[in-house]
Order: C-alpha cells, then sequence, then structure tokens
C-alpha cells in the first residue's frame, strides 16, 4: 500500500508540473500576442521556452513513475515527523502576524516561548530566560548596533 | 607587486581584520553545528550587510565561507554528523580516531590541511582569474546565455538523484525569476496584479526561506533533536608528521580547485574524488581507510577547502556561481551595485584584493580558531536543536524583513521555506532553484538579445551558434544533458560490457 502511494506520488508530481508548463506555455501565448510585440523582443519569449523544457522534465517524471510500477521498484521513503513541521510552520506564520499587531520584542519572546515547550524542552527557567533575552539582545544587535530595520 | 601591496594592505586595516575575525566566529559555530549551514548563514548575512559598504560586507562573508567550511569537519569527527555536506567524506576517518580516542590528532590534520587547501585555492584564483576574464572579454550573449544554461545542467545533475527533478528545481527558479518588470521592455510579467511583486522577486527571502527556514522544517522533521559528543583530550600531535601529508594535499587541493571551479559540483564531490584518489595512491596508510586514516581526513579536507577558491573563478570573472555560497555571495555584488563578470577585475580591482585578503586573513583564522576553539566547542555543538531552532526562525524573519523593510518579504521567505522543505522531502535539490533565481535575469536578457543579433544577420543559426566558444559551449551543455539520460547510461554500459 505504502509503495504503491510512494510510487504515484512521482506520477503526481510528473501531473502536476505538466500542467504548470501548460499554464505558463497558455500564458505567455495569450500575453505575448496582446503585447503587440515581435518574439524576438518580447518579455514572453523566454518563459515560452520554460514552459516548453518543463513539460519534457514533467513528461519524463511521468514515464519515470510509469517504469518504477513496471518494474516493482520503489522509491525511498524517509521518515518525517508532519506534526512537529505543522505546528512549528503555523508557530511561525502566527510570529509574523503577531508582530505586526503586538511589535517585536513581545511576539518573539511569545514566539520562543510556545516553540521551546513544544519542541520538547522542560526547564522553566532556561525557557524563560532565552525567551524573553534573546529578543532584546537581537534589538541591541541588530536595531541599534548594526543598524538593521526590524519588523 | 602593487597588486601584492593592495592585498597586504588590507592585513594593516584593523577594521576590515575584525570584520574577518567576527565572519570566521560566525563561520566556526555555523559550521560546527549540524543543522546550520554556511548558505544558510551567508544568506542571513546579506540581509544584514545590506547598509554595510561592500568592502566590510565581504570581509564578513569570507571569514564566514572560509572557516564555515573547514568547521564542518569538526562535527563529522566529535559526532559523526557533517556540520556542512562538504565533511561528510571527513567523518569516514575522522570519527574513528575520535572513537580511539584520538580526537585531537584528527581535528589537527583537519586544520593543518583545511587551511592549506583555502590557501592553495585563493592562489589560483588570484593568477587564473585575470587570464579567464581575458577570455571571457570574447563572450557574446549567447554564449553568456550558455554558459549559465550549462551551470544549470551540471547543478541539476550533481545534486540531485534524478537528473530530470534537479532540471525542475532550475527550471522553478527561473520561472520565479521571470516575475516582475521585464528589463529589457518594461513590461510587468506574472505578477497578477500584486503591487508587491512589480519589483520582482528579491533574492534575499527567496534564499533566507530555501537555505534557512526549510533547513529548520528539515530538521525537525527529522525528529533528531539531540546529540552526543566524543571527548577531546589535548595529546600532542609532532607537526613534522603532520606536515609529511604536504605533498600529496596539495594533489587533493588541485583536484578540489578544479572541482570548484565547474558550476555545482562544490565540496562534497571534491572531497569524494580526493578520497577515491587518496585510497589509490597511497599504498600504505597508517591505518586502512575508513578506520581512522588520517590520510583520509588530509584528502577530505584539503579538497573540500581549495574548492572556496575554485568556485570564486566563474563568480568573478563570469558571474557563473560555483554553489549555493557563490550564487549568495553574486546577490550580494548586486545589493551594492557590483557587476561580476569579465570586466570586475579590471574594473574593480579593490574588491577583487578585497576578497583576496579576506580568503587569506579568514584561512590565517582558521588556523587561530581551529586550535583554540575547536576542542572547546563540543559543548556549543552538543546544544539541543529544540533550543537552537526556534531561534535560528527569528533570524530567519529578521533577514527577510530588513532587505526592504516590508512584511512581504517575509511572506515570501515563508513560501521559499515551504516549498524547498518539501523539495528536499521529495528529492528536488534547492541548490539548482537559487542558482536559476540569480542567473535567471541574466540568461533572459542574453537570450533575448542573442535572438535580435542574430535574426538582423542573414544567416540566423550561424550568426547564433557558428563560432566556436558557442560551439563548445553548446556541446558541453548537450553532452551533460546527454550523459544524464538513462537511455544513454544504458547504452554506454552495454557498450563498455561488450568491450570487457
Amino acid at each position: 500500500m505504502k509503495k504503491i502511494a510512494l510510487i504515484n506520488s512521482t506520477r503526481v508530481e510528473g501531473f502536476v508540473f505538466l500542467i504548470l508548463s501548460l499554464a505558463l506555455f497558455i500564458y505567455s501565448m495569450i500575453l505575448h500576442r496582446l503585447s503587440n510585440t515581435e518574439w524576438k523582443m518580447s518579455p514572453y519569449l523566454f518563459p515560452l521556452v520554460i514552459s516548453i523544457f518543463l513539460a519534457f522534465l514533467s513528461l519524463s517524471l511521468l514515464k519515470e513513475g510509469k517504469q518504477l510500477k513496471k518494474e516493482n521498484d520503489r522509491e525511498e521513503g524517509v521518515a518525517s515527523n508532519w506534526k512537529d513541521v505543522i505546528y512549528i510552520a503555523i508557530f511561525t506564520l502566527v510570529y509574523c502576524i503577531l508582530i505586526g499587531v503586538i511589535t517585536f520584542i513581545p511576539a518573539t519572546s511569545l514566539f520562543l516561548l510556545v516553540s521551546f515547550w513544544y519542541l520538547g524542552e522542560r526547564k522553566r527557567y532556561l525557557i524563560l530566560l532565552i525567551s524573553l533575552l534573546f529578543p532584546v539582545i537581537l534589538y541591541v544587535l541588530f536595531g541599534m548596533l548594526l543598524h538593521v530595520m526590524l519588523p | 607587486m602593487m597588486e601584492l601591496l593592495d592585498i597586504a594592505s588590507y592585513f594593516l586595516d584593523v577594521r576590515f581584520v575584525l570584520l574577518v575575525f567576527a565572519g570566521s566566529v560566525a563561520g566556526l559555530f555555523v559550521g560546527s553545528i549540524p543543522g546550520l549551514s554556511v548558505s544558510m548563514a551567508t544568506a542571513l548575512l546579506v540581509s544584514v550587510t545590506y547598509s554595510w559598504t561592500t568592502t566590510d560586507a565581504l570581509a564578513t562573508i569570507m571569514g564566514v565561507y572560509v572557516v564555515g567550511v573547514f568547521s564542518g569537519a569538526i562535527s563529522a569527527i566529535l559526532i559523526n554528523i557533517p556540520g556542512a555536506p562538504s565533511s561528510v567524506v571527513t567523518t569516514l576517518d575522522g570519527f574513528p580516531l575520535a572513537k580511539k580516542g584520538e580526537a585531537y590528532k584528527a581535528l589537527t590534520y583537519a586544520i593543518v590541511y583545511s587551511f592549506i587547501g583555502t590557501v592553495f585555492g585563493f592562489i589560483v584564483l588570484w593568477l587564473l582569474a585575470k587570464p579567464i576574464s581575458h577570455i571571457a572579454l570574447k563572450f557574446t550573449p549567447m554564449d553568456y546565455f550558455l554558459l549559465a544554461l550549462f551551470g544549470l545542467t551540471t547543478v541539476g545533475s550533481l545534486t540531485t538523484k534524478h537528473f530530470a527533478k534537479g532540471l525542475i528545481s532550475a527550471s522553478l527558479g527561473l520561472l520565479f525569476s521571470m516575475i516582475g518588470i521585464d528589463s529589457v521592455m518594461g513590461t510587468a510579467r506574472m505578477t497578477f496584479g500584486i503591487s508587491n511583486l512589480q519589483a520582482g522577486i528579491n533574492i534575499v527571502p527567496a534564499l533566507v526561506g530555501l537555505f534557512g527556514f526549510s533547513e529548520i522544517l528539515t530538521v525537525i522533521s527529522g525528529g533528531k533533536l539531540e546529540g552526543e559528543v566524543s571527548k577531546v583530550t589535548k595529546s600532542a600531535v609532532k607537526l613534522t608528521l603532520v606536515l609529511k601529508q604536504f605533498g600529496n594535499s596539495m594533489y587533493y587541493s588541485a583536484l578540489g580547485t578544479v572541482v570548484g571551479a565547474l558550476p555545482g559540483a562544490g565540496g562534497p564531490v571534491a572531497a569524494f574524488l580526493a578520497y577515491s584518489e587518496a585510497k589509490r595512491i597511497v599504498k600504505n596508510p597508517s591505518v586502512p581507510f575508513g578506520e581512522g586514516a588520517v590520510e583520509g581526513i588530509v584528502a577530505s579536507e584539503s579538497a573540500n577547502n581549495a574548492c572556496i577558491g575554485g568556485a570564486l573563478i566563474p563568480l568573478l570573472t563570469l558571474a557563473i556561481p560555483g554553489d549555493a555560497v557563490t550564487a549568495i555571495i553574486l546577490s550580494v555584488f548586486y545589493v551594492h551595485g557590483l557587476r561580476p563578470g569579465p570586466m570586475f577585475i579590471k574594473a574593480s580591482p579593490e574588491m577583487f584584493h578585497a576578497i583576496l585578503a579576506g580568503g587569506f586573513i579568514g584561512s590565517l583564522f582558521l588556523l587561530v580558531l581551529g586550535f583554540w576553539a575547536a576542542p572547546r566547542i563540543s559543548k556549543i555543538i552538543a546544544i539541543p536543536k529544540r533550543i537552537l531552532l526556534p531561534l535560528v526562525a527569528t533570524l530567519c524573519v529578521i533577514g527577510a524583513f530588513s532587505c526592504n523593510n516590508r512584511m512581504f518579504d517575509v511572506g515570501l521567505m515563508f513560501f521559499f521555506g515551504i516549498l524547498g522543505f518539501f523539495m528536499r522531502k521529495r528529492g528536488y535539490s534547492v541548490a539548482p532553484m537559487t542558482l536559476a533565481i540569480v542567473l535567471g535575469g541574466m540568461m533572459d536578457s542574453n537570450f533575448r538579445r542573442a535572438i535580435s543579433l542574430a535574426s538582423s544577420e542573414d544567416s540566423f543559426f550561424s550568426a547564433l551558434l557558428g563560432r566556436p566558444i558557442t560551439m563548445l559551449l553548446c556541446i558541453l551543455v548537450i553532452l551533460t544533458l546527454l550523459s544524464n539520460s538513462k537511455n544513454v547510461k544504458r547504452v554506454l554500459h552495454y557498450l563498455m560490457k561488450r568491450r570487457i
């Protein structure tokens, strides 16, 4: 069952890239016609070339997926901790949004606090120390010494 | 002579030396902590050094680059996890030696031969950059296009198991580079009405996302958030004994420089190649290879550090980066309004000298920091990733924001981070995409210029592809594509078998 899922994913990728290349091809053709320029100067010439190239590559992926199925071969599956990845991605996204609302230092402290705890750190004094101190260090180092604008 | 004095003057510039030192210290930590990479650090540095002078930015980046490549060996020796991909081969003999209680000996060999390799690579860069620039002056727009294409195809073939996936990664990168106002006609392309995209995809958030944030997610998905470290006890290692390998290291360094100059090959390929050569030429190693032979460490470390100078040759003379870090360095040049290429050394000799001086000073700090800090760094390598990764995530956000001071770039960084993560998971290397994003604009404008020039000639194809350099580059691209085709490989394999 797992084997079939992995094999299918290669073919799905091939199919997605094929659709992308077709969309890019149509986009380039239509917008070139609307731009009223010769092909040699057209801004859509290069995207058109890429779309053709991408189409061949996606066909090669589809073929590879088919061969894998035929030869009863399998791809290497990598064990993934998806739940943690999704949570950290969400935390980061919320952090980016929060920066605009509660400003940099509080948002960073909150993000670090939650992330440390979620990833398994249980030393409360360490979590608090780093979460409170690190944003201040960043603020002083980047904002004041290196003159880098902070969000 | 004047050139030598010019380079030497940087050694007396306290500010320059201190910036190289700061970069070296950062490189030492970044390179030695698995999960953090030199490319990630350089990408973050581009945004920090945005408002600095070019010389200051280059000094810091050269420090990070030189010491960061070496320090991958520290974790390779102490915890059997290479801090950088180019140190993978060092684990083969470095870790067995550390397990025998000789970690300090392994580190000494790694430090000395990383230094020798780096210096060798920069001397070659110094000697060869000018002659190559003279040849590059004869290049036409089509040649530049083909050269960049050759770079992308070789990167695609060397960084992934599946050639098609490497090329798809490059194609997507080219697509991203097309977004924004077209440089030739001034038309907005693929912006889909989003005004923030009119200036194009900024390279900094793309790099920070592809190398920084995606790496964080990849490490988290791996699940191993802790590590064990071998003990380092200082023991006397005779320098005369260490330097016995000097002759061989010159050969490995030469190999490393050549491999580094090939677009996309980089440190890991150089180290593997040098290691297999070491196995061939060293008949009587100290102990068998793979069981703690210092000859293996010498080969790997000389070659991967010599790659640095090699990778800078095509970057400075042709504006074609040799690896991911040099692609990021290219963006530093663009950010500071400099244009690497055939005229670069003539037009901006002070920048060329600053790079050379940064490399040489960085290699000296490699020696100093290597001997002083490497044995003490074991505690820092052991920092749990559950602490380290959220800290790096905040740096990614700052890095993405600071290039244009807009939250849109943070969103871009997030997008490229997620994209990079899925690409890595599915076996698509992010290196071809990075190179393509950097080179895409140049490829597009040169391609159209070449077509436009050729179409005004009587014979279109001979005007486009008739010159010897163009034909040679065409052949190189075709050979790279064919040599990676499974059918061609099958035929070659069959022919070889028949011959045997």
